[in-house]
């Protein structure tokens, strides 16, 4: 598991997750993450397009590190979910608390909203 | 005072060197074991992998007999190499499997790595012998914990308008699951099944916590025959800010025979689902919140759904469809609903036939999380 800063555009910082968010997963980038979410100048989009399993500890994580997003006045989208990872987050309801979309261009489309 | 405070500094400081004299820098020996489960009518026993080679195979002079048609003669060799321990095949039958994988040629093993001869299962431990006898003393606190949570569990109901089965495997590391069910009065029956995120020691004190409210209904001023005033109750008793980061999902529902409806809510929770007498496709009963804990002041929804003559409710935790299967692939809840339409099995409890479906899906070994399978009957 290991977390990635992709660009730092002006528009919104990206990061890019990688690998089982599972509980071992999220012990071993929670720190870093929440660490580049809350240092973030702006508005962060999370790429997650590598994340094949998300278990209950990786959904804290998501939902902590967006309210310290929130907290500081910046939203935080995560980008491109694969589809069982998706459903998951429906299930458990995280789209309701985090905005999830399918590409980038639709994360900026929100951000421009 | 002063005095006394420098005698007492004094003594720890000589204490700390008589520590620091103790023969430090020799490190203690790793230990290299293999845990045989118990199978085919042989008790499960530990034998250590000591300097020399231990053989493995049927024949009755092997280090270690496994008595099996399905095991070789000697089927197997383990070996000390360096720090680890290689596992080579002898040209057995049936093949040397380690991790779901049969071994070609010699294969190192990974502390915790299981070997499937035939019909027996052999886990390999390997450590300084303080932190395998710690380790231990860790194993027997969480199946404590999880025997624990187990005696929380409600009696199996076997007549009435509702009779309730299930089962319940907590995993070596525990889970966090929880359900239960009863009369509220005389004419409401409650059930409910839940699931504290994370494992270990912490997720099962909240959920034997949010157990012991549900039973004894101890959410002040709540109507518990209504599952989105109890959700949204435990959502503001149960936040996670306030319970160590953790936080459970929770499918909540109650019945009353007379108008035959199912109220029921769903914080961050799976779908439960309802086959109709006579079988059929599963109907999921299914609301979308977050799980309880995760955000505050959340407006919780309820729904009602009618009950068939004759259908039955299954609820389950996830443990019971995230599992990996023999050739690592991830399922999901997709994989075990077609398996719970299929008709009842003649003398087999309908969880039990559940289980057994999971586990014949699931690579062999434990499975890696809680598994709760609840049935309710309705007559």
């Amino acid at each position: 598991m290991e977390v990635m800063v992709i660009g730092t555009g002006a528009d919104a910082l990206r990061l890019g997750l990688k690998g089982r968010l599972d509980a071992a997963g999220a012990e071993a980038v929670e720190a870093a993450f929440t660490a580049q979410v809350a240092g973030a100048p702006g508005d962060v989009l999370v790429d997650i397009a590598g994340v094949p399993f998300a278990g209950s500890l990786g959904i804290r994580m998501l939902i902590s590190a967006g309210r310290v997003a929130t907290r500081r006045g910046r939203r935080m989208i995560l980008v491109a979910p694969q589809p069982p990872v998706a459903e998951v987050f429906s299930v458990v309801a995280l789209d309701d608390l985090i905005p999830v979309v399918a590409d980038e261009a639709a994360a900026l489309a929100l951000l421009a909203a | 005072m002063t005095g006394d405070a420098t005698q007492r500094h004094d003594a720890e400081s000589e204490r700390t060197m008589l520590r620091r004299a103790a023969p430090a820098g020799v490190a203690e020996p790793l230990v290299h074991l293999l845990d045989l489960e118990a199978a085919e009518g042989v008790a499960a026993r530990r034998v250590t992998i000591g300097p020399a080679p231990l053989t493995i195979g049927r024949a009755p002079g092997s280090g270690l007999a496994l008595p099996s048609q399905d095991v070789s003669r000697a089927h197997c060799v383990l070996a000390i190499e360096g720090d680890a321990v290689v596992v080579t095949d002898l040209g057995s039958t049936n093949g040397t499997i380690v991790d779901g994988r049969p071994a070609a040629g010699p294969t190192r093993l990974a502390p915790g790595a299981r070997l499937r001869l035939g019909p027996f299962t052999l886990v390999y431990r390997s450590g300084r012998a303080g932190d395998l006898a710690r380790a231990e003393g860790v194993e027997r606190d969480l199946d404590r914990a999880g025997r624990y949570l187990a005696a929380l569990l409600p009696p199996p109901i076997p007549d009435g308008p509702v009779r309730a089965d299930w089962r319940f495997v907590p995993s070596a590391k525990i889970g966090g699951d929880g359900f239960g069910y009863g009369w509220l009065d005389d004419r409401r029956f409650a059930v409910w099944l839940l699931d504290v995120s994370g494992h270990g020691a912490g997720s099962a004190l909240l959920a034997a916590s949010v157990m012991n409210v549900l039973r004894a209904r101890s959410l002040p001023g709540v109507d518990f025959a209504d599952p989105a005033a109890v959700l949204a109750a435990a959502n503001e008793r149960f936040q996670m800010d306030a319970q160590g980061g953790l936080y459970f999902s929770i499918w909540y529902g109650v019945f009353d025979p007379a108008t035959r409806l199912l109220a029921f809510g769903c914080a961050g929770q799976h779908p439960a689902f309802l086959v109709a007498g006579g079988g059929g496709t599963p109907a999921p009963l299914w609301l979308k919140n977050p799980a309880i804990g995760l955000t505050p002041d959340w407006s919780y929804r309820r729904a009602e759904v009618a009950i068939p003559a004759a259908a039955r409710l299954h609820l389950f935790s996830d443990g019971a469809f995230e599992v990996e299967t023999a050739d690592g692939r991830q399922l999901t809840i997709h994989d075990i609903l077609p398996h719970l339409g299929e008709p009842p099995v003649p003398g087999l409890a309908e969880p039990e036939r559940l289980l057994r479906t999971v586990r014949g899906l699931a690579r062999p070994g434990p499975l890696d999380d809680d598994v709760s399978i609840l049935t309710l009957d309705f007559h």
